[in-house]
């Protein structure tokens, strides 16, 4: 009789749960060139650099 | 620049203020409100999820052209998100994941009273607990 072992109930298949590890985001990555890619990071970089900077304002 | 390299959380953010989303900032961009920057691929929220919330949430997602980017047929409606509020989406200002089943994401009501930080002029709750507990798999 087959037993059921922890890696074979792993799943197989990404769920959008684990959207770390998306297919389609990878394909979407690859599919940039260079200077897309490194346009987005330069753009997400500032995005948080600014995040950082901010002023907190709820006063503790 | 195209859209899929334009990223201007700033303006995701005004979105959600103007329609009055319950929300909370997570992930590399909270953690860069405390001062730590590090690499990151969006912005992640959790949000508050009941009705009310979910079709301000609906409504204000639609005015910045959200689009499911692991369903393209899934509707961001007010069912939808009540449904679901675990999800990749893409804005015409960048790319935002609602984390609201992710594992290790604490629950909004867990995440509040947030931090409160100012982005050119809008006030943008980000979540205060420990780095380690605001490390979205990203």
């Amino acid at each position: 009789m087959a037993k059921s072992t922890d890696r074979e109930a792993a799943p197989d298949k990404v769920t959008p749960r684990q959207t770390w590890n998306s297919a389609a985001q990878i394909a979407e990555h690859r599919a940039m060139t260079p200077e897309q890619r490194l346009r987005k990071m330069i753009s997400l970089s500032q995005a948080a650099l600014r995040f950082s900077r901010a002023e907190r304002v709820d006063g503790r | 620049m195209g859209d899929d390299e334009r990223f201007e959380p700033d303006e995701i953010l005004a979105a959600l203020n103007e329609h009055g989303v319950q929300y909370v900032v997570v992930g590399g961009f909270a953690i860069a409100a405390h001062g730590v920057v590090r690499a990151t691929a969006d912005l992640d929220l959790v949000v508050q999820l009941d009705w009310d919330n979910a079709a301000a949430l609906a409504a204000a997602l639609t005015t910045i052209e959200a689009r499911d980017l692991d369903d393209s047929r899934s509707a961001i409606s007010q069912e939808s998100l009540v449904r679901s509020a675990d999800r990749r989406l893409r804005t015409r200002h960048g790319e935002v994941r609602l984390l609201n089943e992710a594992d290790g994401v604490p629950r909004y009501e867990e995440l509040v009273p947030a931090a409160v930080i100012e982005l050119d002029g809008q006030r943008v709750p980000v979540a205060q607990l420990e780095l380690d507990a605001l490390e979205a798999d990203n």
